[in-house]
């Protein structure tokens, strides 16, 4: 598998050339499935326009891109950043937040800024989802400059809630919660819930959070100076245990943490008639790298982050010819090549997007491609809904979709499916089936779970957090595989209680 | 319709307005990659090669440039450059390493509006085919170190363009384009009479088989597609119709919705097949192929002349499209898309690697069952190899189980439950 794409381009309004300009910074996946189709929020001046992929009767793709009419949008304001969540784990309930500026052009430069909040409060039966989303605003004005919106999950009275987080121009991060009794958003004080922010230098021009670690949040922020810091949160006590700070020399674009490995749950009908469930080989907490993109110099990752008072200091490598093709304006951490281990992934104000792989100890610079425009935005999601992961790079005229080729990775797929032990696909066929008969409920959740968590860090962070770990850490500490070779009749009864059949003898006890 | 984005392309620096057939991909100078040939109506001639934003060539005062055309005109074994002037003068040039050299000028009647060099008659020697914007079509052929008029056929009406094709029975015709969606097609014959004069005929038949939408609407057709049947061509109208026409029947036919002004052929998927590039002036190029399915290109500019066609970029002759616009010729040099259509990971296995599960698992299943081969499975291949790297017990057994694997594949890869337990 390597880099061949089919390359969409998506002009969200071909006539507009003024419009080159205007689609400024941002992109994010709203996730979910909406209208049969995934969509994808990207901002224009004062329009946000939503992509879905529909299939035809042929089976081709067809990508079609609408406007989504979202209330109190005036003529003169423009739209600063953008982010979305689903505040559901079962079903779609998806809230999008646009800071915005308002009379951008006055010549007195006394602007308003406001920050809109659009939710689906009251679901219309019958109307499609985005629309009735986006006539339900809210709206907190602002006192200051919005620059990055983010949002996070706190626990505010014993309940789980996500909020907003807008940076803004008074070196601040503010903190927006929904307000349930008066259907608002209200500000909340910042302090106690996240700690990690006191004592900014300059205005914070990312953040990034890392959750995979139980009990923890780690948070890493960047400033408009070059001043970068990666804070260690415990949550129960809400206090910072650890923090490292690093200075650059230019203002910082972007800071991502991520670990190497990559994380996907099996789908429960998988893991049931894999012969060790693929989940627990979890092993320890993986070393956290930290991505940090410069508008100057060459962009830099942090190799194995302290954690904690007497752990030593991360090393540093450089990322080669990452400053050659102007400002690195987005980044992206995503196992692009499907080696199982993640890559760094680049875009360039000079049309570039570049990617970076690990070799030993080293990153280099393992592809790059060229663009018609500069790039503002990437993002790897399943944008068709078929599995595997599209590339999306918003640039300043349009939107373009790099999907893999079909092809190569239907082989990959191929190779790796009969690489599933020595069965034919018959007998594979066979096994799935029956594990999907048996435990049915499970499967149902598993299938629509997997799909969903690749697509943001929305709520199924705190599922992954729950079911994972706990299992990971138990094989762990043992060292041993905790599954049914061993101990069949106990592995197959705990896993699919409801298997009383007869055993074949062929495959296994628990299946039937 | 699926937008696709070209990124590769130079800026050629030319003086003058570029009329719609002088502008050709061709091997100028018989060293078996194409050059590109601009002829403008201020009477300048240019030659790009390669990357080179230079011209190779500059040739300066030939008249209001109409048409260009290249090929083996005087010689079998080496290309000539023809450009005609629209007061009636055909200049001949010769070009090689050493630089481009005047063959020989020729005065012609005036208003050719585009031409072409073929073997039309079938006789081995090569045709100069113009049309004229007085509704003629003349052929000439190179006797006796001048161009001899052969043949001289009047049409009713206003000529669109000319195109080459071939029949049925593998006899080459020309196809005239006329308003409203009308095609005259020409078949030459030459023949040597008793007393060794020699003796041309041509057949003339409307073969028009497109919708006439609008009568006085002008159009362009394209015929000799590759891989097509013979007896195909394709049609544009400036109102914004594509037709595609086998075998004297409308086969399909498209709306573009664009004022669509040319009409030419490139294998762009590299599949032997040629796809049709339509143009419209103000810039959106729409690729099909001869199955209808289509993508387009938004070229940010209004066009004057287009060409697709091969381009010796760098080695080899790669696809490419030049676009001319005010003061400036646009190339894409290599202008490829892997497919046409796209289709989902989901479909593709289930037409390419057909297996009993596809029956068995629902579509969100199959979705996330591939989403886990892809993403999720090297990390379980990842972390087992590190198990067994560490020593862990229980693990060797299972090479030995499976002796049929090949070694180091077989080696950290999930298995299915085996069917006997340890």
């Amino acid at each position: 598998m390597k880099y061949s794409w089919i390359g969409h381009s998506l002009f969200p309004n071909t006539s507009a050339g003024d419009q080159a300009a205007a689609l400024v910074a941002e992109l994010r996946n709203i996730g979910g499935e909406c209208a049969g189709g995934r969509c994808t929020g990207l901002r224009a001046k004062n329009a946000v326009y939503s992509l879905e992929y529909v299939q035809d009767d042929r089976g081709f793709l067809h990508p079609t891109v609408n406007e989504i009419p979202f209330t109190y949008l005036p003529e003169g304001s423009e739209i600063i950043s953008v982010d979305a969540f689903n505040k559901s784990e079962n079903k779609e309930e998806m809230v999008v937040g646009l800071a915005i500026i308002k009379d951008v052009d006055r010549s007195d430069g006394k602007t308003s800024q406001y920050l809109n909040i659009y939710s689906d409060w009251e679901p219309e039966f019958g109307a499609s989802l985005l629309e009735t989303l986006a006539q339900n605003w809210r709206h907190v004005e602002l006192e200051f400059i919005p620059y990055q919106l983010q949002h996070a999950v706190v626990e505010i009275n014993g309940i789980l809630d996500t909020c907003f987080l807008l940076s803004g121009s008074d070196k601040n991060i503010h903190l927006y919660v929904e307000d349930k009794p008066n259907q608002s958003f209200r500000e909340e004080p910042l302090e106690p819930l996240f700690p990690e922010f006191a004592d900014l230098p300059s205005i914070v021009m990312w953040t990034n959070f890392y959750k995979d670690i139980p009990g923890t949040r780690i948070t890493a922020l960047a400033c408009e100076c070059g001043y970068v810091r990666v804070s260690v949160v415990d949550l129960a006590s809400l206090s910072v245990t650890f923090a490292w700070s690093a200075t650059h020399d230019s203002p910082i674009t972007s800071v991502r943490l991520f670990s190497l490995g990559t994380r996907l749950q099996t789908p429960g009908f998988v893991s049931a008639v894999l012969r060790e469930p693929a989940d627990a080989a979890g092993g320890g907490p993986e070393s956290l790298h930290l991505l940090v993109t410069n508008a100057l110099w060459p962009s830099v990752v942090y190799s194995g982050l302290p954690l904690a008072e007497g752990e030593p200091p991360p090393r540093r490598h450089t990322l080669a010819e990452s400053d050659v093709s102007d400002v690195v304006t987005c980044s992206c951490v995503c196992d692009i090549n499907m080696d199982g281990r993640n890559e760094i992934v680049l875009g360039t104000y000079g049309q570039e997007l570049l990617v970076y792989s690990t070799q030993g100890d080293e990153w280099m610079q393992i592809w790059r491609f060229s663009f018609s425009q500069p790039l503002l935005a990437v993002t790897y999601v399943d944008l068709i809904g078929d599995g595997i992961n599209e590339l999306v790079v918003l640039t300043n005229h349009g939107l373009h979709v790099l999907q893999h080729d079909t092809r190569e990775a239907a082989a990959l797929c191929l190779q790796r499916r009969q690489k599933l032990s020595g069965l034919t696909d018959g007998e594979l066929s066979r096994l799935l089936d029956a594990a999907l008969r048996l435990a049915s409920p499970e499967a149902e959740t598993a299938a629509s779970d997997t799909p969903a968590g690749g697509t943001a860090d929305r709520s199924g962070d705190t599922a992954t957090d729950k079911t994972g770990d706990p299992a990971g850490a138990a094989d762990s500490q043992t060292g041993t595989v905790p599954s049914s070779p061993s101990a069949p009749d106990s592995g197959s009864s705990d896993s699919y209680p409801s298997s009383d059949d007869p055993v074949t003898p062929t495959f296994g006890p628990s299946i039937s | 319709m699926r937008t696709v984005s070209f990124v590769g392309h130079v800026d050629l620096e030319v003086h003058g307005g570029v009329s719609p057939s002088a502008l050709t991909l061709a091997d100028v100078d018989n060293d078996g990659e194409n050059e590109l040939v601009v002829g403008t109506e201020t009477g300048e001639l240019y030659i790009f090669k390669g990357l080179q934003t230079q011209p190779l060539c500059h040739v300066s005062d030939l008249g209001l440039v109409s048409a260009v055309c290249c090929g083996p005109l005087i010689s079998p074994e080496r290309n000539t450059l023809a450009a005609i002037s629209g007061n009636g003068w055909i200049h001949m040039f010769e070009v090689d390493e050493t630089g481009i050299r005047q063959r020989r000028d020729q005065r012609i009647p005036a208003n050719v509006k585009t031409a072409v060099l073929s073997d039309v008659d079938r006789d081995g020697r090569v045709e100069l085919v113009v049309a004229l914007t007085d509704r003629v079509v003349r052929v000439y052929r190179w006797q006796e170190d001048a161009l001899r008029a052969i043949s001289k056929c009047e049409l009713m009406q206003q000529i669109g363009n000319i195109s080459l094709n071939v029949e049925e029975d593998g006899w080459p015709s020309v196809l005239v384009s006329q308003p409203g969606a009308a095609v005259v097609r020409l078949r030459y014959r030459s023949s040597t009479a008793e007393d060794g004069r020699e003796c041309h005929s041509v057949e003339i038949d409307d073969v028009s088989r497109a919708v006439k939408a609008r009568h006085n609407v002008s159009c362009e057709v394209l015929g000799g597609l590759r891989e097509a049947a013979s007896n195909t061509y394709a049609m544009i109208t400036l109102d914004g119709s594509l037709f595609y026409v086998k075998d004297n029947e409308l086969c399909w036919s498209m709306p573009l919705h664009h004022q669509l002004f040319c009409l030419t052929k490139l294998d762009v998927t590299s599949d032997g097949n040629d796809e049709l590039i339509v143009t419209s002036w103000d810039g959106h190029t729409f690729i099909i192929n001869q199955e209808k399915q289509a993508v387009q290109f938004l070229f940010e500019e209004p066009v004057t002349a287009f060409a697709a066609g091969r381009y010796g970029s760098g080695g080899a002759n790669a696809p490419c499209m030049a676009y001319a616009a005010v003061g400036k010729v646009v190339l894409f040099h290599s202008v490829r898309l892997p497919v046409m259509v796209t289709e989902t990971l989901t479909d593709m296995m289930e037409r390419e690697h057909p297996w009993p599960g596809d029956a068995v698992l629902t579509q969100s299943q199959k979705q996330a069952f591939y989403r886990w081969l892809l993403y999720g499975f090297p990390a379980v291949q990842a972390k087992q190899a590190e198990r067994e790297k560490a020593g862990d017990g229980g693990k060797e057994k299972e090479t030995t189980e499976h002796p049929e694997d090949p070694g180091d594949e077989a080696d950290g890869v999930p298995r299915f439950q085996p069917a006997e337990t340890p």
